[in-house]
C-alpha cells in the first residue's frame, strides 16, 4: 500500500489532476444525486401516502386544489362493496401562487375524523398535541414548515389570513405532511371557500367542502379493486385514483429524478475515466523498464496487474472520497441558507455509493494500461529507455 | 551436476523483415557452485545468451533444462517461479528502484517468491555487501558502487541456485569494478551458488574459473582455469564449487 502511494506520488501534479478528474465528476454525482435522493424519498413517502386508499375528486379537477367535490358524495362511496369508510380531506396551497414550486408546495391541509383512524399513514407529534376535528383557530405543523418559519408550539401563525394558534409540531415524514399546516376540516373548509372566486363561492356551503374524498378499503379488499367497484357504481361527476394509478404517477416521477442522477454519473464516467485512463497510461510507459524489471525478480503478470490496478482503485477512491466530501459541503450549506423547503439529501447510499463508484472507475478505466503493463515482455521491456 | 543445461539452442529475432540469429546453436553445461564468464564483442549473442538461460526469454528451438526442468514446455508463470526461486540477476545499470531503498529493494524478489522473513534476510545480505548502514538510504541516494552492491544483495536474496550477472562492473572503474568481482567470488566461494557473468573485460574474465566465448551467436572457444581461486584454504562449500568444475569442466555440449 505503501508502495502504491509513493508510486503515485512520483507525479505529484499529474496524480492530482486525475484525481481532480474524479473528484468533478463525483462532485457533480453527489449534488445531483442528493438532489434526486431527496425528491425520491418524497416520493416514497409519498407512495405510502397516497396509495393505501382509493382517491376520489371531482371529475373536472385538474390538481390539488382545484374544483371542490361534494362531502356528501361520502357516504354514497361509503357504501360501495368493500369500503370501511369515505374521508373527506381538504387541501389548499399555503400562498395562493405557489403551487409551481420544487418539490411539494406548502400546504394548508385538514381531513375528517376518520383518517387517523383508516389511513396507514401515521402521524405522530414531535411537539404538542395532533389536531382533533373539534379543533377550532388551531393548527399542527410539520417539521420542514416549521423549520421554515421558525415555527413553535404556543405560537399563533397566520393562514389566509386566519390567525392559528400552534397546538403541536409533527414529526418528520421525509414526504408532505412536513410541509403542511394541519387544522380541522372546519377550519380548512372555510380558508377554502375564502380563497375561491365569488363566482364558485356562490350557492357553496363551506361544510359541504372537500378537495378529494379518500375511501379506505376494509381489510383484505384489495385498494384496487374497490376503486374498480367505484367507478362501476355510477356515482357522477367523480375521477377515481386506484392505489396504483397513484404509485404509476409517484414511479414516473422516480424516473425523471434517477435519469438525473445517471446523467451526472456518466458525466463522472466520462471525465473521470479518460483522466485515470490517461494517467496509468502514462505511468505504465514510464515504467516499462521497472515492469521489466520486476518480473525479471520473479513478478508474475498477475502481481504486475495487482499493482497497477490498486494504484488506479487508489486514485478513485481518493478522488470520489473528495468529490463526496466537497459535494456534501456544498448540499449541506445550500441546505443551510435556503429557508424554503431543502432540496438536498445526502444519504448514506449515495454516500457509499459514490465512493463506491470512484473506485470502480478507477479500477475499470485502469484495467487496459494495467494489463498493458503485465503483459509486457520482460526482455523488450528492460532493454527499454 | 549440471544446475544449467542448453541443448542446441538458437534463437531468431525478426527485426522487421529482416531475421537475426542472435543464438545458432549454443550447448552447453553450466555445473553447480561454478564462477563462469562470457566474453563476446557486442552483439554476439551473448546477453541473448543469459535472458535465455535466466527464463527471461524462449529459445526459438533447442531445449534449456535448468536444475533438472526442461523449461521449453513451462507457461509464463512457471517461468516466473523459476526466476524467483531459483535464479538472480544483476544488471549493468543495477536497475533498483529509485524510489525504494536499499533495504525495500533487497526485499523486492522474496515478496514475488513469497518468502517469510524478508526483512531479516534482507539486513543479512545487505550486511553480506557491506551495505548494513545504508539500509535506509534510497537508491537514488547511493554511490555507483553502493548501488551495485545492493543490486548483488538483490540477487542473493531468495539464495538462488544460479546467479546471472551481465556486465556488472561495465558502469564502476577499476578499484570499483574489483571490489565487486571479489565480493561475487567471496559469496561464490561461501554460499556455493554457481555464477555466470556476462563481461568483454579481459580482467574480470581472468578472475573466473571458465570463460566461454560466444561469436556470431555460436559458441567459439573456452578457456579452464582452475587455478583462478584465491589462494588459502578453501572453505568447504568452496571444495565442493572447486570439485564441481572439474568435474563438468569436460568440452562444452
Amino acid at each position: 500500500m505503501i508502495s502504491v502511494l509513493r508510486n503515485m506520488m512520483r507525479r505529484k501534479l499529474r496524480t492530482l489532476l486525475t484525481v481532480l478528474g474524479i473528484l468533478i465528476g463525483v462532485f457533480a454525482l453527489t449534488v445531483m444525486g442528493a438532489m434526486a435522493e431527496k425528491m425520491n424519498l418524497l416520493l416514497a413517502g409519498g407512495v405510502e401516502y397516497y396509495s393505501g386508499h382509493v382517491t376520489v375528486t371531482s371529475s373536472s379537477d385538474s390538481g390539488f386544489s382545484g374544483a371542490p367535490i361534494s362531502t356528501a358524495l361520502g357516504k354514497r362511496l361509503a357504501r360501495v362493496d368493500g369500503a370501511a369508510a369515505a374521508v373527506p380531506v381538504v387541501g389548499l396551497t399555503l400562498k395562493g401562487g405557489q403551487s409551481a414550486t420544487f418539490g411539494i408546495p406548502d400546504m394548508v391541509t385538514g381531513f375528517a375524523a376518520g383518517f387517523t383512524k383508516y389511513d396507514k399513514f401515521k402521524l405522530y407529534p414531535a411537539q404538542g398535541r395532533l389536531i382533533r376535528s373539534s379543533d377550532r383557530g388551531v393548527a399542527m405543523v410539520g417539521s420542514e414548515l416549521a423549520r421554515e418559519y421558525k415555527l413553535h408550539v404556543g405560537q399563533t401563525f397566520r393562514a389566509h389570513g386566519t390567525p392559528l394558534k400552534i397546538v403541536g409540531i409533527l414529526q418528520a415524514t421525509m414526504t408532505a405532511p412536513d410541509q403542511e399546516v394541519m387544522v380541522s376540516l372546519h377550519d380548512v373548509q372555510q380558508m377554502f371557500l375564502a380563497q375561491l372566486p365569488p363566482m364558485l363561492r356562490k350557492g357553496l356551503k363551506a361544510g359541504d367542502i372537500a378537495s378529494a374524498i379518500n375511501v379506505y378499503p376494509k381489510p383484505n379488499v384489495n385498494g384496487d379493486l374497490l376503486a374498480a367497484r367505484i367507478k362501476r357504481s355510477g356515482i357522477p361527476g367523480i375521477k377515481v385514483s386506484s392505489p396504483s394509478d397513484m404509485r404509476k404517477q409517484f414511479d414516473q416521477m422516480t424516473v425523471v429524478f434517477n435519469v438525473i442522477v445517471m446523467g451526472s454519473a456518466i458525466i463522472a464516467l466520462v471525465v473521470g475515466s479518460l483522466s485515470v485512463i490517461n494517467t496509468m497510461a502514462m505511468s505504465v510507459a514510464e515504467r516499462v523498464k521497472e515492469i521489466g524489471l520486476k518480473k525479471a525478480l520473479g513478478a508474475h503478470t498477475v502481481s504486475i496487474l495487482q499493482e497497477y490496478l490498486m494504484e488506479a482503485a487508489v486514485i478513485g477512491f481518493i478522488g470520489g472520497l473528495a468529490g463526496l466530501g466537497l459535494g456534501s459541503l456544498l448540499v449541506n450549506a445550500i441546505n443551510s441558507a435556503t429557508t424554503t423547503t431543502q432540496i438536498f439529501a445526502v444519504t448514506g447510499r449515495l454516500a457509499i455509493g459514490a465512493v463506491l463508484f470512484a473506485t470502480i472507475l478507477g479500477v475499470a478505466a485502469g484495467f487496459l494500461p494495467a494489463l498493458r503493463a503485465a503483459r509486457l515482455n520482460p526482455v523488450d521491456a528492460l532493454r527499454s529507455e | 551436476m549440471a544446475i544449467v543445461e542448453l541443448r542446441d539452442v538458437h534463437k531468431i529475432y525478426h527485426v522487421g523483415k529482416e531475421s537475426v540469429h542472435a543464438l545458432a546453436g549454443v550447448s552447453l553445461r553450466v555445473n553447480q557452485g561454478e564462477f563462469l564468464s562470457v566474453m563476446g564483442r557486442s552483439g554476439s549473442g551473448k546477453s541473448t545468451l543469459l535472458n535465455i538461460i535466466g527464463c527471461l526469454d524462449r529459445p526459438t528451438r533447442g531445449e534449456v533444462v535448468i536444475g533438472g526442468v526442461n523449461t521449453n514446455s513451462l507457461r509464463d508463470g512457471r517461468l516466473a517461479d523459476i526466476r524467483s526461486r531459483r535464479i538472480g540477476f544483476v544488471f549493468q545499470m543495477h536497475n533498483l528502484i529509485p524510489i525504494m531503498t536499499a533495504l525495500e529493494n533487497v526485499m523486492l524478489p522474496m515478496k514475488y517468491a513469497g518468502l517469510r522473513n524478508r526483512r531479516e534476510r534482507a539486513l543479512e545480505m545487505l550486511e553480506r555487501v557491506g551495505l548494513a548502514d545504508r539500509v535506509k538510504y534510497r537508491a537514488s541516494d547511493l554511490s555507483g558502487g553502493q548501488r551495485q552492491r545492493v543490486a548483488i544483495a538483490r540477487a542473493l536474496s531468495t539464495n538462488p541456485d544460479i546467479v546471472l550477472a551481465d556486465e556488472p562492473t561495465g558502469q564502476l572503474d577499476s578499484q570499483l569494478s574489483a571490489q565487486i568481482m571479489s565480493l561475487l567470488r567471496s559469496l561464490n566461494l561461501d554460499l556455493g551458488q554457481t555464477f555466470v557473468i556476462v563481461t568483454h573485460d579481459p580482467t574480470v574474465a581472468e578472475q573466473t574459473d571458465r570463460t566461454i566465448r560466444v561469436l556470431d551467436g555460436k559458441i567459439a572457444g573456452e578457456e579452464i582455469r582452475p587455478l583462478a581461486r584465491p589462494e588459502g584454504p578453501p572453505s568447504e562449500a568452496a571444495s565442493n564449487a572447486l570439485a564441481a568444475i572439474m568435474a563438468g569442466s569436460n568440452p562444452a555440449g
